[in-house]
């Protein structure tokens, strides 16, 4: 890696107005709003799949996970593929808003006040020229299926 | 070699010793069935040579040890020394067994685990055996050689053991050198001499059997002889040598050593393997020909997956290529490099084309491969069940998608061992019944259209249907009144219900528990089709139909919502229009009347969940009949698109595995279909079983009866909807000669002859004219096809059983014609009684002759 231990690069977007972030290392690409083919009987917040290149992928609403409001989709939507587990993995969101250098020791924990939902899905806070940032854990998005109901649980 | 070199030559290595080991398989097959073809022995020696070479580079020694005595004992063969017999092929494949267990060991690192120590020994021990001449009497062998007369004896003196032994000090090699001379022979001590002379050239000959006094009588020499000779020169050199001497009949090397020398002084008798020295010259220089192959390159199955990918990447690109284009023309109509990009564009589409086929084709592997692991694996089979077996296969060089070669190998092997275990009798058994002692099982692979259809027969025994009901039901898989029920049929496929055998005994080879389930659940998995047919007591052949390839299928696409699904073809058997009304709900679930057969429905936008503010109000609802084995299941859909070929792609396991769908694929616009999984579908509705389906039928018989309501002269006629096969328009009619009463003639309908029926002059009406509304019904009877033309068809109609009353005396047809009398609303029909009204004896007085000609 060419980043000292002390920052790394984060692709920053958006979702409903608030502000997220993913180390780069974990994001392959970025692109426009795709047909999404949805599939029966699958877990909710999983839009459907697409068709990049050849290759079929999983796309995730973002919003839907964090069971926000569903808006419709706009010329800034964005999906953002990710590396997870062998696999490729799209994650849609409302905007994509810059890549940017994030000091490590700018990187909080999840402060208490944050309900279950969202103190899983963050591996923490950086505070930005551009205002607080959440890191986004990507593992916990993506594979802990929890519901609205299940908070508090384990 | 160091490590690293190791690593980058062990692949190669162990794809050389699978190649070795397969041509070791192959070729002891068939040194089995002729044990003197030199051609087979010189490659079987040449495949061993080769994996004691490479397996010593490898540095792994004990692999190394055994090959090289497999090879030793081969050199053996190769050189007559040794007779071919079951024993000593049973050992060799036990080494070859091994061999490959070593292989196993040398990926997963334990080699030094394996011992081949007593496989050695064993092996060891055939060699001092032939050398000793421990009496390897093979059964096959010792019949080949009893016809011969018997060989002279050697036993050397002490003063000819001492010149021996002395010899063998000095270096050189001692043979004992059988010679028949050919029985016809005249001068036989003349040759013996001529013989005699020639070999003094390449050393010294220290004895002969017999003596030279007693060869001199012509009368009393039988033309069998053997020479000791002390030579430098090799064998093949002495074999040489003595090919000069024309009339030789058979020729035997033994080679003497200071080992074995006391049991030639003891009295030897040599055992001898004959071979015809004619067919041994022309062997000879056809085996150093080296064996032709056509060049391959071996290639991941990934690289593969890859390369197929980028050109559905291209094809995707191209189609927008094409749509800029055209996009383009309209705005610079007239400029030249607009047609050089159209040309561009056009010849890329084809390229491309042609690289997604050869590619698709690359996966395509013949059969072959499968195959060969067979006869080698029924030989094992038979020889343990004690089956004298004939094994034919046909069709190696069908193709098939590799995926589907590796998935298909454990039916075929089941099938295989029921064949030899159940089906072949022993050779006891199949002379008392008249059959010949050898049993055959015949594996074949075919091409069919779409699908590879891969059969395995037997001419055994055969299935007793009325022993695996027995089974069945003391298993409790089945009632006895339900067992009454069944066909001949339904019952042979009671043999894939687990645990259900027709086994006496449990046997070694099949009885381990491991059922024809297991069969038939391999070959649902690949959406495959079983299929069984059986004689008894001459045999049963079982079919098994799979799709050419699980890649790429032909596949039937349709619509739901504005969703399109891709359908596996295989499995639609027809697609029909059903009317809301034939609709039924029974138990709670909806079935349809198709054919007379009431199929469970089953709507997939609400199985899919699939929502759409459309609401479609049809009359008739589309319904794609699917089967899978024996079941059949309804699908309602939107819309039928038509076929189209389509490439399997894995939804990945982030989805896990979403019920229902088999996978997708990437369309021609780039979007993405999903591939349904008929075979969830299909269990799901089947499971629940032949009795709701029994039930259904038994209501819908009870209440009501379904009707094909059909026109004659303007009064209206009913026949019940099971007879009914068929209703079309009607084509041209072939006249018959002296057709019977009211036979128009014959007319083919798909494939099918049947003659034609003009109901008019059958109810003995004015004739009509054929109008656009005339209709053949085509109905079934006595399992016999027979078209009723009729003015119009009206509809298919449902009634209540008690709506129908008796027929009134007088009407436009004779009242023995009428069933009865159904009326509702303004409308009488009036029900036929169809075997009257056809008299089917008559029909079948129509000479065949006439349908052919």
């Amino acid at each position: 890696m060419e980043e000292t231990n002390e920052s790394g690069q984060y692709v920053v977007f958006s979702i409903a107005e608030q502000v997220y972030a993913l180390h780069i290392d974990q994001v392959i690409e970025i692109i426009r709003m795709q047909t999404i083919t949805e599939i029966p009987e699958i877990n909710f917040h999983i839009a459907g799949v697409i068709n990049l290149r050849g290759k079929i992928l999983p796309v995730v609403h973002l919003r839907k996970r964090f069971a926000m409001p569903i808006a419709p989709f706009t010329k800034k939507t964005r999906i953002v593929i990710v590396h997870f587990e062998g696999e490729q993995v799209g994650l849609i969101v409302d905007e994509v808003r810059m890549v940017t250098l994030v000091r490590d020791e700018n990187i909080d924990p999840a402060p208490d006040m944050f309900n279950y939902v969202e103190q899983e899905c963050f591996e923490g806070f950086a505070s930005t020229e551009n205002g607080l940032v959440g890191i986004l854990n990507l593992k916990r998005i993506l594979l802990e299926h929890i519901s609205e109901g299940e908070e508090g649980k384990e | 070699m160091s490590d690293m070199d190791m690593a980058a030559y062990m692949g190669v290595f162990l794809d050389e010793v699978d190649e070795q080991l397969q041509i070791l398989d192959e070729e002891i097959l068939n040194l089995e069935q002729d044990g003197e073809n030199v051609e087979t022995i010189q490659r079987i020696f040449r495949a061993a040579h080769t994996l004691k070479g490479s397996s010593a580079a490898m540095g792994f020694d004990n692999m190394k040890e055994l090959t090289h005595k497999v090879e030793n004992v081969f050199d053996l063969i190769r050189n007559r020394q040794l007779a071919v017999n079951t024993e000593i092929i049973n050992v060799i494949f036990e080494a070859i067994d091994y061999l490959k267990v070593m292989k196993e060991a040398i990926i997963n690192g334990t080699l030094a685990e394996t011992n081949p120590q007593p496989l050695i020994d064993r092996l060891e021990k055939i060699r001092s055996g032939a050398d000793a001449s421990e009496p390897v009497n093979a059964p096959s062998s010792s019949q080949k050689q009893s016809d011969q007369p018997e060989a002279p004896v050697i036993q050397f003196d002490v003063y000819q053991r001492e010149v021996i032994t002395k010899v063998l000090q000095d270096g050189y090699q001692v043979m004992a050198i059988y010679i028949r001379l050919v029985d016809t022979c005249i001068m036989k001590y003349v040759r013996a001499v001529l013989i005699f002379n020639n070999l003094k050239e390449t050393g010294e000959v220290i004895a002969s059997f017999p003596s030279a006094e007693e060869m001199e009588n012509e009368d009393t020499f039988s033309g069998e002889f053997i020479y000791v000779l002390a030579t430098k020169q090799t064998k093949q050199e002495i074999i040489q040598i003595i090919n000069h001497i024309s009339e030789i009949k058979t020729v035997d090397l033994t080679v003497i050593t200071s080992e074995n020398l006391e049991h030639f002084c003891e009295g030897k008798k040599i055992q001898v393997v004959q071979v015809p020295l004619k067919q041994e010259a022309a062997a000879q220089p056809k085996a150093e020909q080296k064996v032709k192959v056509n060049p391959t390159v071996r290639v991941d199955v990934e690289r593969l997956e890859y390369l197929m990918n980028l050109v559905g990447e291209l094809v995707i690109d191209q189609t927008r290529l094409v749509d800029v284009q055209q996009r383009l023309n309209n705005r610079f109509d007239g400029i030249d490099d607009m047609v050089v990009l159209g040309e561009v564009s056009n010849h890329l589409g084809r390229v491309i084309g042609e690289l997604q086929e050869g590619i698709m084709k690359t996966r395509m592997l013949p059969i072959e491969q499968l195959f060969n692991r067979f006869p080698r694996m029924v030989r094992d089979l038979g020889q343990k069940a004690g089956k004298d077996l004939d094994f034919i296969m046909e069709g190696k060089e069908t193709e098939l998608d590799r995926t589907l070669i590796e998935e298909i190998g454990d039916p075929i092997i089941h099938l295989l061992r029921n064949a030899i275990d159940h089906g072949v009798e022993t050779p006891e058994e199949r002379e008392q019944v008249g059959k010949p002692r050898k049993g055959r099982v015949v594996l074949k692979a075919a091409h069919e259209e779409n699908h590879i259809v891969i059969t395995i027969e037997d001419d055994g025994r055969g299935i007793d249907v009325e022993k695996v009901t027995a089974s069945a039901i003391r298993k409790g898989l089945l009632t006895e009144e339900a067992a009454a029920k069944m066909t001949d049929k339904e019952k042979t496929f009671l043999i894939f219900g687990s645990g259900v055998s027709t086994a006496q005994k449990v046997s070694d080879i099949s009885g381990r528990g491991v059922g024809m389930d297991i069969v038939r659940s391999n070959i649902e998995k690949l959406n495959g089709i079983i299929d069984i047919d059986t004689t008894v007591g001459s045999g049963t052949v079982f079919s098994i139909k799979l799709p050419l390839t699980l890649a790429i299928i032909r596949s039937l696409l349709v619509k739901l919502a504005d969703q399109t699904f891709a359908l596996p073809l295989v499995n639609v058997l027809e697609i029909v229009r059903l009317p809301l009304n034939e609709v039924k709900t029974i138990k709670n679930r909806e079935v349809g009347v198709i054919r007379g057969r009431i199929l469970p429905l089953v709507r997939l936008r609400d199985r899919l969940q699939i929502h759409s503010s459309v609401e479609e109000n049809k009359k008739r609802l589309i319904v794609v009949v699917v089967g899978i084995a024996d079941k059949r299941v309804g699908l309602i859909v939107d819309q039928t698109l038509g076929d189209q070929e389509v490439v399997i792609k894995s939804l990945g396991k982030y989805i896990h595995v979403p019920s229902y769908i088999a996978g997708a694929t990437i369309m021609g616009d780039g979007n993405v279909a999903l591939i349904l999984d008929v075979g969830s579908i299909v269990r799901e509705e089947g499971s629940k079983g032949v009795a709701v389906q029994e039930d259904a039928e038994q209501q819908v018989k009870s209440c009501e009866r379904q009707l094909v309501t059909f026109e004659l002269a303007g009064e209206e006629y009913g026949l019940d909807v099971q007879c009914v096969k068929d209703i079309i328009t009607v084509p041209e009619i072939t006249a018959v000669m002296s057709p019977p009463f009211s036979v128009l003639g014959i007319i083919n309908l798909r494939g099918q002859l049947i003659p034609v029926i003009d109901m008019r002059e059958r109810f003995g009406m004015s004739q009509g004219e054929v109008t656009k509304k005339s209709r053949i019904v085509v109905v079934e009877l006595q399992e016999r096809l027979v078209g009723m033309l009729v003015d119009r068809v009206t509809e298919v109609l449902k009634i209540e059983e008690d709506s129908i009353e008796p027929a009134p005396e007088s009407g436009n047809i004779q009242s023995k014609f009428i069933e009865g009398i159904s009326r509702f609303d303004e409308r009488l029909v009036i029900l036929l009684h169809l075997d009257l009204v056809l008299n089917i004896e008559e029909l079948n007085d129509i000479d065949v002759l006439h349908y052919t000609s």
